[in-house]
């Protein structure tokens, strides 16, 4: 344990309006330098960054932003939500992560997003390449294959939390620390009902990117995938194949890794991310 | 998932060792009274298919138990089916990427799951933990 009385990392909540709606969203924050706004997972939140605040390899030269997107965490529903249920869509997830940068006043952030967060990486790519200085997708693809009903997770004879982190213990890696993966799995036991269902409707349905994504210039903005070997959901096969049809953009498959990387086992996370950042970070410099 | 997914080729595991493997793993009392201990309102028989062989084992207020070899047609709540290769992969001490979870053997077609599935989704964790016991349990 360390022998600080605090994590470097502070929280506070922004208001902000998303989708004509005012809301008060969580951030988290850690370190100085190049802004990092990084994007959890469906049905989490931001606690999953935790870790990369608390590494000064990343924190002295990387300003390190999460924050829980509305119904996620300690971000409320927007006020008047509540009775409409919530279903994210690709036009909201890429609002929203344009207002949160701008409202911030991040300058050419690099952006890194899991899994969903992946998947609207790519779409900030195509439709926002030039606001950013680099974006990274984990777990990210253009598609993949279904592997449940998401019906399962809102039911009321089910107990939403269990089963949302019942599926998803299956796509952490059997080699991360036991507690790492079940911090991991908390989040899915803590969220609201529907939420990660919700969440997924992006991802299931509004974002299908097969074959539209050769617009991207990465070049101009790079572009880095990396999927853990252990992610059945969003499998290596699907990072690489989306990588193969955007020209520029750079695949890793990690090793003993799941589909929550920064969170599950952040120590073999590390070993990839640091390369990925120091040559963003020289790039910025030359 | 084959047609006929006992028929074992060269190389693959036996089905009847991985029963008895799975036997083992039941007869483990520490591991099944911990693992009772996290769905004591469930009472589900079901029924565990390891190529063409089936074993049930009934959940209920007296434990975790197998239920002895009986001629087909038996009731069950749901089943798990399987190939051999995939139990065998599933129970390793370290499952390759791919094998290590039941839902990615049934992603990629080597596992289904049959009957009432309300009782598997309510009780998952549980569940999932108990069809892997044999990996912390002795070998075949």
């Amino acid at each position: 344990m360390s022998q600080d009385l605090y994590e470097p990392m502070v929280g506070r909540y922004l208001q902000v309006e998303l989708e004509g709606r005012a809301c008060r969203v969580y951030v988290e924050e850690a370190g100085q330098g190049i802004p990092l706004l990084c994007l959890h997972t469906a049905g989490a939140d931001g606690r999953q960054f935790r870790h990369l605040m608390c590494d000064e390899a990343l924190t002295s030269h990387y300003r390190v932003i999460a924050f829980d997107m509305p119904w996620h965490g300690k971000s409320y529903p927007p006020a008047g939500a509540f009775a409409e249920g919530y279903r994210l869509t690709s036009d909201a997830y890429v609002g929203m992560v344009v207002a949160m940068s701008r409202r911030l006043q991040l300058d050419r952030p690099v952006v890194m997003g899991c899994s969903i967060g992946g998947r609207v990486v790519l779409q900030l790519a195509q439709r926002h390449g030039p606001e950013f200085r680099a974006l990274i997708g984990l777990e990210a693809a253009d598609h993949q294959l279904p592997w449940y009903d998401t019906a399962w997770l809102n039911r009321t004879d089910v107990h939403g939390g269990e089963v949302c982190a019942a599926l998803v213990s299956g796509l952490v890696a059997p080699q991360s620390p036991q507690q790492y993966r079940d911090e991991t799995l908390w989040q899915y036991k803590q969220g609201g009902p529907g939420v990660f269902q919700g969440d997924l409707y992006f991802y299931r349905a509004d974002s299908d990117l097969r074959g539209k994504l050769g617009d991207i210039d990465a070049k101009r903005t790079p572009l880095y995938l990396l999927t853990g070997e252990y992610d059945f959901s969003c499998t290596p096969e699907d990072t690489l194949r989306t990588a193969a049809s955007i020209p520029g953009a750079k695949a890793t498959v990690m090793r003993e890794v799941g589909h929550f990387p920064m969170s599950e086992n952040p120590q073999q996370f590390r070993h990839y991310i640091l390369p990925v950042l120091e040559e963003i970070r020289s790039r910025c410099t030359a | 998932m084959p047609d006929e997914p006992n028929m074992a080729t060269a190389g693959e595991p036996e089905a009847a060792q991985l029963v008895a493997r799975l036997e083992r793993s039941l007869s483990n009392d520490s591991a099944v009274a911990a693992l009772r201990l996290r769905a004591r309102e469930t009472r589900v028989t079901l029924c565990i298919g390891i190529g063409a062989i089936e074993r049930r084992i009934d959940v209920s207020q007296d434990g975790i138990r197998p239920l002895p070899p009986a001629p087909p047609l038996q009731p069950w709540d749901f089943c798990v089916r399987a190939t051999p290769r995939a139990w065998h992969e599933l129970w390793q001490a370290v499952p390759k990427a791919g094998w290590h979870d039941v839902f990615a053997l049934i992603k990629r077609g080597e596992m289904r799951i049959e009957g009432n599935l309300q009782p598997f989704m309510a009780n998952l964790q549980f569940f999932k933990d108990l069809l892997a016991l044999p990996r912390t349990g002795s070998r075949a």
